[in-house]
């Protein structure tokens, strides 16, 4: 990313104050979204997510695998982001590896819930087929192509789509089976379940800048940021998860009020999602 | 999970152009080099485009917007005429394809397709018209009169008897010499150019400022005007206070001086109306979108507003500054310096009170954008076209963000077709 002259940092600063970004954008305005699905032929459900110049791949495959013993009605979900060396020369070998890890750790808190599996946007339950035995296991991924500020909300459009586009392969589960061993499980090729995603989050990022927040930051006007909180909400307007990163404090009264904000930009945020994602599977079909 | 070859497979629907550049030897191996700018490409993503045989090698070198494709075959050059030819014919530029690029970048649905398609054909049809600057693809022969032994210039080759174009481009001719232009070409400096750049270095008595071509390009101290406007030799605490006159990140206008020993460029800044651009946003767009025109500087009155086109493809658009004539005694310079320094010490109070206002603002961001949505097609930037573009969006009543959507840019689109039409219809 380049650097920014004083002169250049003053103006967005003030764009931001009065109400008009760089590119004409109000504050609480995303860029326009681009949603493509079906991207990847191999994987069980893909995405590629455009917002302004950011652009990122998220893939779906679904193992089988057994439960674990502390939950063995629930299935196990992953989520691991990688950033692509095309997206920044610094990210080349090792270099991406600290987002990364920081990128899937926010995911994880705002997808999957808390450790029991409480409050999670993706129902567990659905993904178990014999209680304590075998179970599906998704395997979520995402790569950043390309950085222009706002990647996580990108990255948890991108989720959101593919999982929408993932079609979990009919299982029959041979019924005659000593009970203590692997049951068969017989994977059919051609009939699939969708995904219920009715419950996944959005993920919606706040970023302060001198005294405002704005929605949807570019690289640039996230240079000047002081702290930026990423909230994922769902259909209901419920909190999922919550994760601030930027080294100023924030006091907590602001949480409160940003919360207001957020429920109110993630509605919009939804329903736009939603009709791209409706149009993208359209043209999938067709194509 | 992305790590063989075979996991991600993308069909590739933009083409651009392909330079074949030979080695020294001219015989032993020829090395097709594909440039393909496309919104689809990643790290890696093999590209399985090519089915011609003796393919020996395939390097992928990635850079964040384009894909470099380096195939290299055995056999001379000579001998892969045919499988050249049709390389050339297949990557040709044909308006769908174009289209296709283009609106993979934008999301336009099937009627904002189809009329985009329609434009620039149209667009096409109108261009076509002058023959003498015909463009080719890789592998057309060059339309020459042999007797007129004619030489051959960039972009060109001798093959049996005939000359050859080994980039696809634009034939340019002048007097006895021919050479391709290639259209996408990287920005090609001349002397007397207005750029704009950025610092990225403070070097002894020297700027070193980033400027969209292969080098960085060198602004002496010698020929920057000081800030106290007194014309001297410049002493050792000159140089020591380099940084009040220009720091890192800096943006910066000036003029092309003259080319170095190593091809680099130097440039000058001693005319009031270059130095430090402040107040408003830089843009950059591929060079081949400025022409050389007689005026780069803009002032437009009725927004307030300054208009830089640099040739180097970076355009500054800012709120308009008064360029103060050194010469007139009476102004002191000082406290300028001094305002500027304090700016990041001042409270936030303060420096809301110094924001460019909204009405300039507006203005601002509505010329930044018709900017974009010009280089988003394609077209060449110039005062009239941005006037125009910015007229129709406000009659159109769009928001300004609205600009940088499909809509506005497939109604740009044809309101340059019908441009274009109407003025060749008034030549005839």
């Amino acid at each position: 990313m380049v650097g920014l002259s004083i002169g250049e940092k003053h103006f967005i600063q003030g764009g931001i104050a009065q109400d008009l970004r760089t590119d004409g954008r109000k504050r609480l305005t995303y860029r326009p979204i681009s949603v493509e699905t079906g991207v990847i032929a191999q994987a069980n459900g893909s995405a590629r997510v455009k917002m302004g110049k950011t652009e990122v791949i998220a893939s779906v495959k679904a193992e089988l695998g057994r439960p674990s013993s502390s939950a063995p009605d629930k299935g196990k979900v992953s989520i691991y982001i990688d950033c692509s060396p095309t997206a920044a020369p610094q990210f080349e070998g090792r270099g991406g590896e600290e987002l990364s890890m920081e990128l899937s750790a926010a995911l994880r808190q705002c997808l999957l819930g808390g450790k029991s599996g409480a409050g999670a946007g993706i129902n567990h339950s659905s993904l178990s087929i014999v209680d304590g035995k075998v179970c599906w296991d998704l395997y979520i991924d995402g790569l950043v192509i390309n950085i222009d500020g706002n990647i996580l909300d990108a990255l948890g459009a991108a989720i959101k789509a593919a999982l929408s586009n993932t079609g979990i392969p009919k299982v029959n589960v041979a019924s005659t089976a000593p009970s203590d061993e692997q049951p068969e499980v017989d994977v059919s090729d051609e009939e699939f379940l969708q995904f219920d995603t009715t419950a996944v989050p959005v993920i919606v990022t706040l970023t302060k800048v001198g005294r405002h927040y704005i929605v949807d930051a570019t690289s640039e006007e996230e240079s000047e940021m002081s702290w930026a909180v990423s909230v994922s909400v769902n259909r209901e307007g419920l909190i999922c998860g919550l994760t601030k990163r930027g080294g100023a404090g924030l006091d907590p009264s602001v949480v409160l009020d940003m919360t207001l904000v957020v429920k109110h930009v993630s509605e919009e945020l939804m329903n736009k999602l939603d009709s791209e994602i409706a149009a993208a599977q359209a043209m999938e079909e067709k194509s | 999970m992305f790590t063989s070859e075979a996991d991600f497979r993308y069909p590739l629907k933009a083409k651009a152009t392909i330079s074949a550049s030979h080695t020294e030897s001219k015989s032993f191996y020829s090395r097709f080099h594909i440039t393909i700018s496309a919104s689809h490409t990643g790290a890696g993503f093999s590209i399985l485009i090519f089915r011609y045989p003796s393919l020996l090698k395939a390097e992928v070198v990635i850079s964040p917007t384009q894909l470099h494709l380096t195939v290299i075959h055995t056999k001379r050059i000579r001998d892969r005429t045919d499988s050249f030819r049709k390389l050339g014919q297949n990557f040709g530029q044909d308006s769908n394809t174009i289209l296709e690029m283009r609106g993979m970048e934008l999301s336009l649905n099937q009627t904002q397709k189809l009329r985009l398609q329609r434009a620039l054909e149209l667009l096409e049809s109108l261009s076509s018209g002058t023959n003498s600057n015909a463009s080719v693809t890789v592998a057309d022969t060059i339309p020459v009169n042999q007797e007129d032994g004619v030489l051959k210039g960039h972009g060109t080759t001798e093959l049996e008897g005939e000359v050859v174009a080994t980039v696809c481009g634009v034939i340019e001719r002048v007097n006895k010499l021919v050479y391709v232009r290639t259209l996408r070409a990287r920005y090609k400096p001349e002397v007397g150019d207005i750029i704009v750049g950025r610092v990225i270095e403070v070097a002894p008595k020297r700027w070193r400022l980033e400027i969209n071509f292969s080098q960085d390009a060198v602004l002496m101290l010698s020929s920057m005007n000081l800030p106290d406007g007194i014309q001297r030799r410049r002493t050792a605490v000159d140089e020591l206070n380099m940084r009040s006159i220009f720091e890192e990140n800096d943006v910066i206008c000036a003029e092309v001086r003259d080319f170095m020993r190593d091809g680099s460029l130097q440039l000058q800044a001693r005319s009031q109306k270059y130095g430090k651009l402040e107040r408003g946003q830089m843009l950059a767009i591929s060079p081949y979108l400025v022409k050389r025109r007689k005026q780069h500087f803009h002032h437009l009155e009725s927004y307030g507003i300054d208009l830089i086109l640099g040739c180097n493809g970076f355009i500054w658009v800012g709120e308009h500054v008064e360029t103060k004539d050194i010469m007139v005694e009476d102004e002191p310079i000082k406290p300028e310096l001094q305002n500027n320094k304090s700016q990041i010490s001042m409270s936030l109070e303060e420096q809301e009170q110094t924001y460019t206002p909204l009405e300039t603002r507006q203005n601002i961001c509505r010329i930044a954008n018709a900017i974009r949505v010009l280089s988003t097609l394609g077209f060449s930037i110039t005062l009239d076209v941005i006037q125009e573009v910015v007229d129709l969006s406000s009659s159109k009543g769009l928001d300004i963000h609205e600009m940088l959507g499909a809509e506005f840019c497939v109604l740009v689109a044809e309101r340059e077709a019908e441009r274009r039409s109407l003025s060749t219809r008034r030549k005839r």
